[in-house]
């Protein structure tokens, strides 16, 4: 008897722990959300108007990470319906992710304005943060805690209503530069 | 050249204009920030803009702005269209023009972070219950929501949310201090004299951490909230014959009350987050004395004013789900919860009623405390449930972009309800029994069932463009306390039309149906004054349509609109002998006609250092009374619609606060609820002989608040404020004259109403320790100016 408990209880454990270890992340805002403020934000960044043509969008899909192809989508949508930024056309495009470098690569190759960072990236964030420096790239993590990690720009829902946060220092590297009237609006990692 | 300068300079002095107008717009932003995102309504994260159904949520940042300190002042002070009376200790909450008194509040559902609160017996939920030091937010959804949460959801849902542990990180103690001032006979303060305190206490700790390379999270807490009104007077009421104890004039009810007052409660809290997996636990005691003598007490003359009377409750709530996106187009949740309820009201009665001549001793009704040879004796009436339920839910992404999306869940769930009255002599402790073979009447006094519900729903949305959404729903029940022919009275459809014809515009045209099942104690509850219903029950329906709009600019929104909901067969105590003891029985007695309109704003300038707000509803809810209804009442010129008794025609609630220096703000909030005929002015839609006809007055209250960081202390937080109450009456009739059916007994009896507690004045303070998410937002904070919300 002891022993079919046992054996029932480390099954139990296994199958438990095997899906834990397969934790997931998730958006930490409706995607939706996420779209609008971060076409609303752009077009208050000092060089958005220097900006010709397209107003590309990259986003960075992890195939393997079903949250990644999810938000992938949703934003791929999102920013489709919302068709314009400051009269200029939303461009996105969805890359599968390899590595940081070769993201950055594409970012460059596409002149990206904006990167969409999908869940299931955050191991990698740090290293995208540095590959990112210096491209004019505003960097949008799909998941709040990217942003301490190096994604300029996150949105969460707290007391249910959206908050934006923002790296700064981050900012600076990747020749972001919004102004003080928008940064009041949000939670600034410095 | 100095022409070329000049043209130069004041290109340069546009271009720096026309940025620096650009920078400081930043409306367009605000927009996003300040719509709410709800997530009560589809049982999803959606913007409130398109959600099906009208909300307003309420901020832990407003709930600590405005000095609010329990969910009734929240409900009162700032939600849209629901209200909340104390009911001198227990509080009752309507929607929308419309509520049924005594109905323990089972005509509303209150979710606490998924789980339903209200217990499985009576379908009662107390908002004592809530633990508001770890409120993150709480959506406040009018109209029936049946559609994803079953049973109960008529009047509308409180969805609340707790905080997460990242934004509760550290320990956390607070105490708040309130005291009232005596209330005289007329009801006015006696500011000479404070007898009575409204405290609060809690102590919780928030933190994250990794365990086996998973992210986790506690949230921990316990609250105690200790309330004991203040001394104050009721008029007397004969009761011939009947001794109330040394707090009252024999033979009479009334007098002054210092002891039967209070209101405590003991609360515990707990949420453990590891991976996709969630634990969460509540836990509640309390104990509470209403000075008025209602129906229950009526039957039961208990001694007046004598902390011997008792109400005790407890409530325990666990819930463990499981979270997972499965593949990029499906995601599942499965989760099982559990509940438990105890409810015991316990009378303290001196005056024996007489003993019927010819019946021995212990062949009783169980309410009854025979004049027996030992003493006084206790009434007690137990009412028990417990539950475990299993819930699993499933979402399809049709195209993997959110824009065609289905959810489908069932959830089945298993309860055990019982009732009990019992009699004991309060000298020897012996029970004078309850066996329902020994009763007096109708047999009952005791009844317990293990019972069954299964709920199968399925909601789709359809968002073609970013203009157009909609959003429907289908849920069907199954339930062991709906008869075999009342089963389609359970299926409750919900359909939203949501279009946007700007990002700023919203129009909704919403179509929802709700019920509620039978409780187990309106099914089975029997003893000498209340009679079983031979003809069975059927639930209760609600279908309400509604059409609303909102505006967004900036930080501002004005919603309006209007709604139309048709109650069917409402199940309230209908008189059927007025014969002392009257005799009562549970019946569906009539319908309800309830319509109304709606305004919300919701605005801030000056970069948001002033903030307000307004919501305000005109409704009216009347009683269609039923054929025999009309007959009997013919004479006394009723027609064939009544008022509903309690819901206010008028009700809402405005407030401002302003941001002064550093973080400190000062706010002022107030409630309105228009003239409210009293409960007992009609019993299940009959006018009674209480006469003139019990009427409470309109009700403001002013609530201002000074809040902020303690200077120099920057871990320590501070609130000041008052609460005043123009009215001292409540819409429920108190003591022994309740009134009866005015074509049964027309002997006209005068009313009196419950008080209400007219001035608290508080002080609290909060102490956040190794609040390290607090620093950083105070880092952010000062960052931004302190600007977000």
């Amino acid at each position: 008897m002891t022993r079919r408990l046992l054996t029932w209880v480390l099954v139990g454990g296994f199958v438990l722990g095997t899906h834990l270890r397969a934790e997931a992340e998730s958006p930490t805002a409706p995607v939706a959300v996420q779209a609008q403020i971060a076409t609303r934000i752009l077009t208050f960044e000092r060089s958005f108007k220097n900006v010709s043509g397209d107003v590309v969008v990259v986003i960075a899909e992890r195939k393997s990470d079903p949250d990644s192809s999810s938000a992938a989508r949703q934003m791929e949508r999102a920013l489709g319906e919302i068709g314009n930024v400051g009269g200029k056309r939303l461009a996105v495009t969805v890359v599968s992710y390899a590595n940081a470098a070769q993201f950055a690569d594409e970012c460059r190759k596409r002149r990206a304005v904006v990167a969409y960072l999908t869940p299931g990236l955050g191991a990698e964030i740090r290293d995208l943060a540095s590959k990112l420096e210096g491209t004019g790239v505003l960097s949008i993590a799909a998941v709040e805690s990217y942003v301490a990690a190096g994604a300029v720009l996150g949105v969460e829902v707290v007391s249910g209503k959206p908050r934006m946060s923002i790296n700064l220092r981050q900012a600076k590297l990747q020749r972001i530069d919004f102004p003080s009237a928008v940064l009041k609006l949000a939670r600034v990692y410095q | 050249m100095r022409r070329s300068h000049s043209r130069a300079s004041w290109a340069l002095t546009l271009t720096l204009v026309a940025a620096t107008a650009r920078a400081q717009d930043v409306g367009s932003i605000l927009e996003v920030l300040e719509e709410e995102v709800v997530t009560g309504a589809s049982r999803s994260a959606e913007r409130a803009g398109d959600a099906p159904a009208t909300s307003v949520t309420i901020t832990a940042e407003e709930l600590r702005r405005y000095g609010i300190r329990d969910m009734e002042e929240a409900l009162n002070f700032l939600s849209l269209g629901m209200f909340a009376h104390r009911r001198q200790s227990t509080a009752e909450v309507g929607a929308r023009g419309m509520a049924v008194s005594r109905d323990a509040n089972g005509h509303v559902l209150v979710v606490l972070d998924g789980m339903v609160v209200n217990e499985q017996g009576g379908g009662a939920v107390y908002l004592h219950d809530v633990p508001m030091e770890l409120v993150d937010h709480i959506e406040v959804i009018l109209g029936p929501g049946s559609v994803l949460y079953g049973a109960q959801a008529m009047l509308g849902v409180i969805n609340v949310v707790t905080k997460r542990p990242k934004d509760h990180e550290g320990l956390h103690a607070t105490g708040s201090f309130g005291a009232s001032p005596t209330m005289d006979g007329g009801g006015s303060a006696d500011l000479g004299r404070w007898t009575g305190h409204d405290n609060r206490y809690s102590l919780s700790l928030g933190r994250t951490f990794e365990l086996l390379g998973l992210r986790g999270g506690l949230v921990a807490g316990l609250d105690y909230s200790d309330f004991d009104g203040p001394n104050f007077h009721y008029d007397k009421q004969e009761m011939a014959g009947v001794d109330l104890g040394p707090h009252a004039a024999p033979g009479y009810w009334g007098g002054q009350v210092r002891d039967q007052w209070y209101a405590r409660t003991l609360g515990g809290y707990t949420r453990l987050e590891l991976g996709d997996l969630t634990w969460t636990t509540r836990a509640t005691t309390t104990r509470l004395g209403m000075p008025q003598q209602d129906l229950f007490e009526s039957r039961a003359p208990s001694a007046y004013d004598d902390t011997r009377n008792t109400n005790d409750y407890q409530l325990l709530l666990s819930d463990v789900r499981y979270e997972k996106r499965l593949s990029a187009r499906v995601s599942g949740l499965a989760r099982t919860y559990f509940g438990y309820s105890a409810r015991e009201n316990s009378r303290f009665v001196i005056g024996h009623e007489a003993r019927l001549p010819g019946v021995p001793l212990g062949v009783i009704d169980p309410e009854q405390c025979p004049a027996g040879p030992t003493g006084p004796c206790r009434k007690d009436a137990y009412f028990y449930s417990r539950w475990l339920g299993v819930e699993l839910q499933s979402t399809f992404d049709w195209l993997g972009d959110g824009a065609y999306t289905t959810l489908v869940g069932v959830d089945a769930r298993t309860r055990t309800a019982a009732y009990e009255f019992v009699t004991f002599d309060e000298l020897t402790g012996s029970s004078y029994g309850s066996d329902p073979g020994l009763t007096r009447w109708h047999a009952g006094g005791y009844a317990q069932a293990d019972e069954h519900a299964v709920g199968a729903y399925l909601q789709q949305t359809l968002r073609p463009t970013s203009f157009l959404a909609f959003n429907a729903g289908l849920r069907a029940d199954v339930d062991s306390r709906i008869g075999a022919e009342y089963t389609d009275e359970a299926l409750s459809p919900r359909a939203a039309l949501i279009v946007n014809p700007l990002d700023s515009l919203s129009v909704k045209l919403i179509y929802s149906k709700a019920f509620r099942a039978p409780s187990f104690l309106e099914q089975n509850i029997v003893n000498g004054r209340l009679l079983p219903n031979a003809n069975g029950l059927e639930p209760e329906t609600v279908s309400s349509y509604e059409l609303a709009t909102t505006v967004r600019f900036s930080r501002n929104s004005l919603t309006t609109g209007c709604f139309y909901a048709d109650w069917r067969n409402l199940i309230e105590l209908r008189v059927v002998d007025a014969q002392a003891p009257a005799v009562s029985r549970f019946e569906n007695v009539s319908d309800v006609r309830n319509y109304g309109a709606f305004l919300n704003f919701d605005g801030a300038v000056m970069e948001g250092r002033l903030r307000f707000g307004l919501n305000t509803m005109l409704t009216s809810a009347e009683r269609v009374l039923r054929d025999e209804q009309q007959e009997r009442n013919e004479r006394f010129g009723t027609g064939d619609t009544v008022p509903m008794t309690v819901a206010p025609r008028v009700l809402g609630n405005a407030r401002a606060s302003y941001a002064l220096f550093g973080d400190h703000a000062v706010s002022l909030t107030g409630g309105y609820l228009g003239t409210r005929t009293a409960d007992q002015a009609y019993v299940a839609g009959d006018p009674t002989n209480l006469s003139p006809v019990p009427t409470a007055p309109p009700q403001l209250e002013l609530q201002g608040a000074l809040t902020g960081t303690v200077p120099k202390f920057t871990e320590a937080r501070y609130s000041l404020g008052a609460r005043y109450a123009f009215s001292s009456s409540e819409p429920f009739v108190v003591g022994p004259n309740q009134g009866l059916p005015r074509y049964l007994n027309g002997t006209e009896e005068q009313a009196e109403l419950a008080k209400v507690n007219r001035l608290t004045v508080f002080a609290g303070l909060e102490f956040h320790l190794d609040a390290s998410d607090r620093k950083t937002e105070s880092t952010a904070a000062s960052a931004s100016g302190g600007a977000t919300r």
